[in-house]
């Protein structure tokens, strides 16, 4: 069965041009510095919704996408093509703090996926 | 020709309306008190940072004309939360460049809403303010 993190994974592979990406916060090798655009993801909650003669028969999981630039957020990676493309449905948004070190501004969007067992 | 049409009770059903009205608000608000509290119980249950479980607090049942409700979680006003644990708690709820998000707040409310929604209900079906 296909897990909501490969779901994840295979749709955000698909960004052209390729964006980095990582499953909680974004690591760079020792001293390296993060790149000028980057996202991480992460798994908000995944709750049984439906259930018929003692079975789950429905999941809903909630993911949130955070898009990091250090070029602003006027124009970001279109993670909503790849997310919808792979049957994702759109939550709300919101700006996340400016970071002062890396000068990167952040953008974070739920994502919803219902899941048939 | 003229037919008459006379309507009995009308007074005595207005009036059961109007207390009905006053009633709704009242159970209405205590019922979001107690889920409140659920609520609150939840957040702080997942929340994994200690010293931002006292800031986890419930904006005490409002009331702006016939809508109610209550705010539980990090309440925008400094008399209740201080800016450390504000900006704190949106990192940690929603993560940074440095750190991934540790979601306690959406979980907590997901995991809550039938149970919210349910309980009210019953609180409502139980003074008699709706039907089944």
């Amino acid at each position: 069965m296909t897990t909501i993190f490969e779901r994840v994974t295979t749709a955000l592979g698909n960004l052209s041009p390729a964006i980095p990406f990582a499953l909680g916060a974004y690591k760079t090798a020792s001293g390296a510095d993060l790149p000028d655009t980057f996202i991480s993801f992460t798994l908000v909650n995944g709750d049984g919704v439906q259930h018929a003669d003692n079975a789950e028969t429905l999941r809903e999981y909630t993911i949130q996408i955070s898009i990091f630039s250090r070029a602003g957020l006027i124009t970001l990676p279109n993670v909503d093509a790849v997310l919808l493309a792979a049957g994702f449905i759109k939550g709300p948004e919101r700006q996340l703090t400016t970071d002062e070190q890396t000068r990167h501004y952040g953008l974070a969007r739920d994502y919803i996926y219902l899941e048939d067992l | 020709m003229k037919a008459a049409w006379e309507v009995q009770g009308l007074e005595d059903y207005m009036d059961m309306l109007k207390e009905a009205g006053k009633q709704v608000n009242v159970v209405s608000r205590e019922a979001l008190a107690e889920v409140g509290q659920e609520l609150q119980a939840e957040m702080q249950i997942r929340c994994k940072v200690d010293k931002l479980l006292p800031y986890i607090k419930i904006y005490t049942p409002q009331r702006e004309g016939d809508y109610n409700y209550v705010a539980v979680g990090f309440v925008h006003d400094l008399a209740y939360t201080p800016a450390w644990a504000a900006i704190l708690a949106n990192v940690i709820e929603f993560g940074s460049v440095h750190n991934a998000a540790m979601p306690f707040i959406r979980p907590a409310v997901r995991a809550m809403r039938s149970a919210v929604n349910a309980k009210i209900a019953a609180r409502l079906k139980a003074a008699t303010l709706v039907d089944e």
